[in-house]
């Protein structure tokens, strides 16, 4: 089955200046240093890592609204265009992003109907007087009334503000969603009708999602396959729910272990996998394996060679010099 | 009357009624201001029409002929000149004259600092900052050296005059544009409306622009005044409006000679300047409480 | 500290480097400069050796760098008006407008800033509303017109001041109290809002609640805080001191450096004109950099920033 997306060895790096002044230093970031993957029609390829590790900017590079400094992505088995070309913008009827933030992703001077109807539009596919029939539709889909449509944002809470995004993403059909934080604005309680929502949508539409978030049990909620990254690598890659349960890389296993568990004595004690060290910059990427000065396991040769993904025989891909070693796995 | 008002708001009768309401409502400044402004832009549209003798007409046995209540009569309500022309007339066109120059004037450096603004904010990189250091040079410089030496080397005819005044202040513009956007794309409503498919000119014109609107009008009331000064002081030392053409500076500066006989001549024009550039401020001023209550 | 300097030092050489430029674009646009700089009646052999003095037989660039060095060395040609040069009618103008517009500068300092305090500390009285409304005259007021009315009231009518000319320090009064009554005002509501933008911070009241008296929080914590904006604003001032005196000398025909501006102007003697707007370029570079050294020695953010980097 050829992939919806795939990304092939994308990597985005920027000249940034390490001091002040007119004589500083200059250094290369590296958002985003070797990311490759698929993602298939109608399923969740869920995107997971800390703040600054690049997960964002890959989002945006698979979109093709930043362009890589050298590799490639390719939608429907066809080059993406060079952003903001003709072509490119027509894609965008069948790949759409939603925002962390509602509120600055919409116009606040437009009623929000007004907003949902805009990428019909744009590209045209529906006769104008069609318009606001189909903007009804797509509302009740995603749980919106039909007299909100002359609201403008600030009147509605920030749980109607990220449907009424959804909303103006879906008016096109696309088949691609990329959704870069979707909740993490939200209330806790919304948070968890928003995720309802995504999930109804997947079935109903078929829309694949390629979900970037550092919220790990939305992610294991929402995903059917999760990548975990690290200073703009991919360190682990798998099938959601086994790699939850029994994950591999040293990184992911402290994330893992980091989800609070609720409840008293209900679930057995995990072992508790501290990280020493501050996340490095990305400015500064260690040598070798990027995961090294922090991790419990480093030897040798994790300081001099960076490690590649290597695949598992149940499926799993760990960018790990010591991932065979019997002895550092533990049983989940 | 009791009827009306107990009505729902949404059923209430809009019309002259409710526009009164709110003319009531405003501060007594801002309606003074407002009231003195409509005349002038009256005066500005409609002069020709309404001037009581032609402006070249002498009439050599009324010369220096002092204002109405100061002893002249009310055939010259603002007295006359050295060869009896009418004062009155001649403030008529000058309004006319200043006005137009600081209406051009302003809207030359709102479009010019506003493309500008949008033109760095899209392309970044070189572009930017080559727009980044004439905005820096442009704001320190005080603008006067900088039209004088203009005028200097070109001359003076009043299309580039007016150019220059376009020139006044269209770095303020060019910040708020460009700052503007840069916020609108980073996270906001343009990267938004951009990655749906929309083109620049949607982007720019339908969505920012709009939204910058308000901002651009408060600095707008601030650069109306600022040419009228400038405009003023340029025709005042002779090196602005040209004769035979008049200005309120050109018309304050040709009655100085005559301060001591009939200064009513240098008073008209002068008095016009203050008050209009004074009706301005107030009415920015309020129009900035309004519109942006973020800014100060 | 140093590498703060260092910046601000070759920016403050960047904009002079612009200011000549902009001449050097403006001077090329507008026709010959030989026949623009020299009078129409000089004779053809002065004309050349201009045009070879000034390399205008060579490339644009070649142009460009002739004229560089020569605005360096302070060499603008002669005035057409009487063959001197023309730096030097400039240089020899210079104290007579100091002379208005340093007591001018004292003035706005000396009262404005005051005032502005005193308004803030007494919000919303009578004080306070009165300060604003007679700054608000002092603004929107073109200095222009301030100058004829107070010549017509002191001069005309009262005749305690003489109108006109720089024969003796009496004359100064007239100019320097309309050089200085604008810009007092515009210092007045400057500070009143910096001060009242300062007196509204939450380090203002935990001052005044630890016990602190009123006047030493003001003296101590507002006063500081307020000056690092105002000194921006005094900068400002100082930098276009001479754009202020352009129309005041003339009223006065106080024979100043901005008078001569319009002379040459007028008479579109561009070597003078040329001279005087370097003069000015390096007078207000040099007024910005002072003030950008104060701020970095006042506001320690601006130093911190500057020391970390490296």
């Amino acid at each position: 089955m050829t992939a919806l997306l795939e990304a092939i060895d994308l990597r985005r790096e920027y000249r940034v200046h390490t001091g002040r002044g007119p004589f500083a230093a200059k250094g290369v970031l590296r958002a985003v240093d070797g990311v490759s993957f698929e993602i298939e029609a109608g399923r969740t390829l869920g995107l997971v890592g800390e703040s600054g590790c690049g997960k964002s900017t890959t989002g945006k590079l698979a979109l093709g609204l930043i362009a890589p400094t050298s590799g490639s992505v390719r939608y429907g088995g066809a080059a993406m265009p060079p952003g903001g070309s003709t072509s490119w913008r027509e894609l965008r009827r069948k790949m759409q992003m939603v925002f962390q933030d509602p509120l600055g992703a919409l116009d606040r001077r437009l009623p929000v109907g007004v907003q949902i109807i805009e990428p019909l539009v744009i590209h045209g596919t529906l006769p104008p007087n069609e318009h606001r029939e189909r903007a009804r539709a797509v509302m009740d889909a995603v749980g919106l009334l039909p007299h909100q449509f002359d609201r403008y944002p600030h009147e509605l809470s920030g749980g109607q503000r990220q449907r009424v995004v959804l909303a103006r993403a879906l008016m096109t059909e696309p088949n691609l969603l990329v959704c870069d934080e979707p909740i993490s604005a939200l209330d806790v309680s919304i948070q968890a009708q928003v995720v309802n929502l995504l999930l109804d949508l997947q079935d109903r539409l078929g829309i694949a999602y390629l979900f970037i978030s550092h919220d790990l049990r939305v992610v294991r909620q929402v995903s059917h396959d999760v990548a975990v990254m690290y200073l703009g690598r991919i360190v682990e890659r798998g099938e959601a729910e086994s790699l939850f349960a029994a994950p591999a890389h040293p990184y992911t296993r402290a994330l893992v272990s980091a989800i609070p568990v609720t409840g008293r004595g209900a679930a057995p004690r995990r072992e508790q996998l501290l990280l020493q060290g501050d996340p490095p910059s990305p400015v500064d990427v260690p040598a070798g394996c990027a995961f090294h000065p922090r991790c419990p396991f480093a030897a040798a040769q994790c300081r001099s060679e960076p490690p590649s993904l290597e695949v598992l025989p149940d499926g799993r891909q760990v960018a790990c010099h010591r991932v065979n070693e019997p002895a550092l796995r533990v049983a989940a | 009357m009791a009827m009306r008002e107990s009505f729902p708001a949404a059923l209430r009768p809009t019309g002259f009624g409710a526009l009164a309401r709110r003319v009531a409502g405003l501060p007594l400044g801002v309606t003074v201001a407002g009231l003195w402004l409509s005349a002038m832009v009256v005066i500005a549209l409609g002069a020709d029409l309404m001037l009581p003798y032609s402006v070249t007409a002498f009439d050599l046995k009324a010369r220096l002929m002092p204002p109405v209540l100061f002893g002249g009569g009310i055939a010259h309500p603002l007295g006359t000149d050295e060869l009896g022309r009418d004062v009155f007339s001649r403030l008529l066109l000058s309004i006319r004259m200043s006005l137009l120059i600081a209406f051009f004037g302003t809207l030359i450096a709102t479009t010019l600092g506003t493309a500008l603004g949008f033109l760095a904010a899209h392309f970044r990189g070189r572009v930017e900052s080559v727009i980044l250091m004439a905005i820096d040079f442009q704001a320190s410089m005080p603008f006067m050296i900088i039209a004088l030496s203009v005028l200097a080397f070109f001359g003076n005819s009043l299309p580039l005059f007016v150019a220059l005044m376009g020139f006044h202040s269209w770095e303020r513009y060019a910040r708020i544009a460009r700052g503007l956007t840069l916020a609108a794309n980073e996270q906001g409503y343009a990267a938004a409306v951009r990655q749906l498919g929309a083109g620049p000119g949607r982007i720019y014109g339908l969505h920012i622009l709009p939204n910058i609107a308000s901002t651009l009008i408060v600095s707008m009331t601030l650069t109306f005044p600022e040419i009228i000064l400038l405009e003023s002081g340029l025709s005042f030392l002779g090196l602005g409006v040209q004769p035979p053409l008049t200005s309120l500076g050109n018309m304050v500066g040709y009655g100085r000679e005559y301060i001591t006989r009939a200064p009513w001549i240098m008073l008209a024009p002068a008095g016009v300047i203050v008050l209009t550039t004074l009706s301005i401020s107030l009415l920015g001023d309020w129009l900035r409480d309004r519109l942006d209550p973020t800014l100060r | 500290m140093l590498m703060f300097a260092v910046s601000r030092l070759l920016r403050a050489g960047l904009t002079i480097l612009f200011v000549m430029t902009f001449a050097f674009v403006v001077l090329r646009l507008s026709g010959d400069p030989a026949l623009l700089i020299m009078s129409v009646d000089a004779p053809p052999e002065a004309i050349q050796a201009f045009r070879k003095a000034w390399g205008l037989d060579r490339s644009l660039w070649e142009q460009y760098f002739a004229y560089i060095g020569h605005a360096t060395t302070g060499d603008f040609g002669k005035s057409m008006r009487d063959g001197r040069p023309a730096i030097e009618l400039v240089m020899e103008r210079v104290p007579a407008t100091l002379v208005l517009t340093l007591p001018a500068l004292a003035l706005k300092v000396g009262i404005g800033i005051p005032a502005g305090i005193y308004a803030a500390l007494h919000r919303n009285t009578f004080a306070d509303r009165l300060t604003m409304a007679v700054s608000v005259a002092g603004f929107t007021m073109p200095s222009f017109v301030l100058a004829l009315v107070l010549v017509l009231i002191f001069a005309v009518t009262l005749g305690w001041l003489p109108a006109s000319g720089a024969d003796s320090p009496v004359h100064a009064i007239l100019p320097i109290v309309t050089l200085g009554t604008a810009g007092a005002a515009i210092m007045a509501r400057f500070t009143r809002s910096a001060m009242l933008e300062v007196l509204g911070q939450p380090y203002i009241r935990a001052a005044s609640a630890k016990g602190v008296t009123w006047p030493r929080v003001v003296a101590r914590h507002a006063l500081p805080n307020a000056a690092i904006p105002t000194v921006t604003i005094i900068g400002f001032m100082i930098g276009s001191l001479v754009a202020g005196a352009v129309v005041v000398e003339t009223v006065f025909a106080w024979p100043g450096v901005g008078r001569l501006l319009v002379l040459a102007v007028a008479n579109r003697d561009l070597s003078v004109v040329q001279a005087i707007l370097m003069v000015i370029a390096a007078w207000m570079v040099s007024a910005n950099l002072a003030v950008d050294l104060a701020y970095g020695w006042l506001d320690p953010r601006v130093r911190g920033i500057a020391a970390s980097g490296h």
